[in-house]
């Protein structure tokens, strides 16, 4: 009985604290509303979106740069422009590893999500530094086969070797298994803007001095598509999406 | 006036019977050895099963048992209603100190060999309340009816199914309909809340009547054992020489055990809150990693890691030959020693099943189920796997996000881990057993075969080739580089 009359008192008071705790607002096992569970499309924060959806392959910081090109640079931004960044965000890249986003296509984000992620690579995109008056429109036919050898060896063979399959700065770029992996728009946007996340130039920077024409850009992506072979699988294509 | 009050206290004894209703229950006869610490676990259960029939009771004023509307009734008690969500935490966390003391209650049993003879019907009793307890767990987590508590239907579900002959049938009746559905929460709400409780409360009756007629175990001695034509006249002795009563000499202990208890859940409440619920379910939201409640981690533990030849023979007659086993205990350990050092093979077993319990329960906590649905578009490969690849490797890292390969397989320890990490991967593997791997699959990894292009196989193994520790050449096949000679896809083309 003794023993019952030393514990009763602490019990007493470790409950009665708990009741009254139990008003007041900072307590930890209380849930918040803001942790609640959302519906994957009722997601509209781009922090969010963005490293669900996109920052497995794109970074947004050059410093750690992903597999596939930073998608928040200015001349890029200037070179694609917002309509094209949202189509192929919607649409995806087919044949390629850039899944398409919006659910009728196959992803797992709605107009508005997509209408979200775009505005914020916009937002988060720095101004140009300086006005790019020369820039190449962002899609156009391919050029001429043999003119592009040449514009290859002025502008890249310093970094990818004389015949493109590698070089002392970078790999190779004419390796089929590549080419077949990329689509020309990418080869062209790669050319343009560069891979400045990876050490790879612009069309402005690729020789000190020198800018890249549009017929040379047409042309130098025209040399490496031609090194594409037939694909081995033409199962391969479109309908090859696994999601 | 005290005279009179005394009176009429006396006289609706008479009529109720009152004291003699309090004698013999609350004041029953112990053994004196009964009043311990180690026999108030039963009590604490109890108190358990009070808590929540009050909350539940409370929770059912505002808890719509429908598809539609159970999760926004959940929203609704966290966010909105007043102490809403203490209430639910009282629920949650009542339901898992009633499971882990009761489980304690039995182990208490077991070890003090209080099933043996008189007390047989005792323990069977108990091990119906057991399960029956385990059964009001996992109704309950289907309460809230969110992703967790379908994937737990879901195993049921195909476990159902496996029943020979009427198992279509006996999905059907249980989840009211060939798959799981609104339907399915009705039936577990009744479960829930009218007929297990009703058989419990019947069940629990008769298991208290019976401590009171057998008696409560006394505390075994060394070299005491059960004989069935003395153990009575013995336990007799016990409790009426020498013994003691439940009220007053032992209720305090157990008074005690169950402020602590309540405290405890109060406690818990306060700090981790009420579970869930963790989304409307939705057999189209893949993206998530649903776990059973605690109680029920080791047997999915059990049914993951077994192969599944074994599998419908180990899920049904599993816990069928189990509950037998433990049912059947008292019959055929009916006599003998009572004190757990005398009895190894019990003591051993005993050990066996926490030790299991305890590993798979805690290989199910933590181990990945299921792999990390996000990661292939969520976690970027690793900067430092990136600096200075080529073209064709940086596509081979994009096919590597872009097949899910990330979702199984870790890189920098982030990504699924049902594969093993692939950070080192070159060190102990060749071009050619890469090749192998993805086309071909092995173990729980699926083969890609068709689902993978020759290009993109050619490009994740140029990428996977460059995962080697530094300064030291990654694997080669010993012969020729670019050899291959199962003539597999992505066979060398320069
Ligand atoms: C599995 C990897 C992967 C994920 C995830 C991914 N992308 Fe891509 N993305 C690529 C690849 C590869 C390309 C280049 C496709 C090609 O060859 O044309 C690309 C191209 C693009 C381009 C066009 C670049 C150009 O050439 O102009 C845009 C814009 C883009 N992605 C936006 C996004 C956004 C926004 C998301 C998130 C919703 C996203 N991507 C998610 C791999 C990915
Ligand atoms: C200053 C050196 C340099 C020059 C000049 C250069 N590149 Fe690159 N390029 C790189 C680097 C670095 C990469 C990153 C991959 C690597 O390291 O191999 C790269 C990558 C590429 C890629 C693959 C990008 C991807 O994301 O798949 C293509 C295509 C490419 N370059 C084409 C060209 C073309 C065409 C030219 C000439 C117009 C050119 N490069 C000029 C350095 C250069
Ligand atoms: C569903 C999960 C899953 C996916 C998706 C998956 N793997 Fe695996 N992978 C595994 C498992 C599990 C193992 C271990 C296989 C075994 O035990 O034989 C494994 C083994 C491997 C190994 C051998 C590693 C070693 O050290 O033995 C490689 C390499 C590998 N996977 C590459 C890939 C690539 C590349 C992809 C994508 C094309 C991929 N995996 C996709 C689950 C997966």
């Amino acid at each position: 009985m003794t023993e019952l009359k030393r514990w009763i008192f602490p019990v007493l008071a470790l409950a009665l604290s708990s009741f009254l705790l139990a008003g007041c607002d900072k307590i930890p096992g209380k849930p918040e509303p803001e942790e609640a569970y959302q519906r994957p499309t009722e997601v509209t924060d781009f922090n969010v979106l963005y490293t669900t959806y996109c920052a497995g392959c794109h970074s947004l910081d050059a410093s750690k740069p992903a597999a596939a090109r930073q998608l928040n640079e200015a001349l890029y931004l200037a070179f694609a422009g917002r309509e094209a960044i949202l189509q192929i965000t919607e649409d995806g890249v087919p044949g390629t590893t850039m899944p398409a986003g919006l659910i009728d296509k196959g992803g797992k984000l709605t107009e508005e999500q997509v209408g979200i992620i775009v505005d914020g690579i916009v937002e988060r995109t720095p101004p140009l530094s300086q006005e790019v008056t020369d820039l190449p429109p962002y899609r156009a036919e391919l050029g001429r086969i043999e003119e592009g050898r040449e514009a290859f060896s002025r502008y890249c063979a310093g970094c990818h070797g004389e015949d493109g399959s590698g070089g002392p700065k970078a790999g190779s770029i004419v390796d089929p298994a590549y080419l077949e992996l990329v689509t020309n728009q990418s080869l062209r946007t790669t050319v343009v803007a560069g891979r400045t996340d990876l050490g790879m130039p612009d069309f402005r920077n690729m020789v000190p001095g020198e800018v890249m024409s549009d017929e040379e850009v047409e042309d130098v992506v025209a040399w490496l598509a031609s090194h594409r072979e037939e694909p081995d699988n033409p199962a391969q294509g479109n309908e090859e999406r696994n999601d | 006036m005290t005279k009179q009050l005394r009176n009429i206290a006396l006289w609706l004894d008479r009529r109720l019977h009152l004291s003699q209703i309090w004698e013999a229950t609350a004041g029953h006869g112990i053994p004196k050895s009964s009043a311990s610490w180690f026999y108030v676990f039963g009590s604490a259960t109890m108190l358990c099963l009070g808590v929540q029939i009050v909350t539940g009771i409370c929770l059912a004023l505002i808890y719509q048992p429908s598809a539609q509307e159970a999760y926004a009734s959940l929203h609704y008690l966290n966010y909105e209603q007043p102490l809403g969500w203490f209430l639910r935490g009282m629920h949650y966390w009542g339901s898992n100190f009633m499971v882990a003391i009761m489980l304690m209650h039995m182990t208490q049993v077991f070890v003090f060999g209080a099933y043996k003879y008189p007390r047989e019907l005792t323990w069977v009793s108990g091990v119906i309340l057991c399960l029956l307890t385990l059964g009001m767990a996992f109704t309950g987590q289907v309460m809230r009816w969110d992703q967790d508590a379908y994937w737990g239907l879901g195993i049921g579900v195909s476990m159902l199914g496996r029943v020979p002959f009427i198992g279509p049938e006996l999905t059907h009746f249980l989840m009211g309909g060939p798959i799981i559905a609104g339907n399915s929460l009705s039936r577990f709400f009744t479960l829930h809340v009218f007929i297990i409780p009703g058989i419990v409360l019947a069940l629990l009756s008769m298991h208290l009547r019976l401590v009171l007629s057998k008696g409560i175990n006394e505390a075994p001695t060394a070299g005491k054992p059960v004989r069935r034509d003395s153990y009575e006249e013995e336990y007799e002795e016990m409790v009426h020489r020498g013994g003691a009563r439940f009220a007053p000499d032992a209720i305090g202990k157990d008074l005690i055990f169950g402020g602590i208890v309540l405290g405890l859940i109060v406690a818990c409440v306060l700090l981790f809150g009420p579970k869930g619920p963790e989304g409307i379910p939705d057999p189209t939201l893949i993206n998530t990693n649903p776990r059973p409640d605690w109680p029920f981690l080791w047997f999915f533990a059990v049914a993951s890691l077994m192969p599944p030849y074994m599998e419908s023979v180990v899920l049904l007659l599993g816990p069928v030959v189990a509950i037998g086993i433990v049912i059947a205990l008292p019959f055929f350990d009916n006599t003998g020693e009572k004190k757990w050092t005398l009895r190894p093979v019990s003591t051993v077993s005993l050990i066996l099943v926490v030790v299991s319990l305890a590993a798979f329960t805690w290989y199910g906590a933590t181990s990945p189920w299921s792999p990390e649905m996000d990661a292939w578009s969520s976690e970027p490969t690793p900067s430092h796997m990136i600096d200075g690849r080529t073209p064709l490797e940086l596509q081979g890292a994009l096919v590597f996000q872009y097949k899910q390969c990330r979702n199984c397989h870790a890189l920098d320890g982030i990504g699924g881990q049902r594969g093993p990490a692939l950070d080192l991967v070159a060190d102990r593997m060749t071009p050619d057993q890469l090749v192998r791997q993805v086309v071909q699959g092995s173990g729980n990894m699926p083969a890609y075969g068709q689902n993978i292009s020759p290009a993109e196989v050619k490009a994740v193994v140029a990428f996977l080739h460059t995962l080697h520790t530094e300064g030291r050449l990654p694997a080669q096949t010993a012969l020729n580089l670019h050899e291959d000679p199962e003539g597999s896809p992505a066979g060398g083309d320069e």
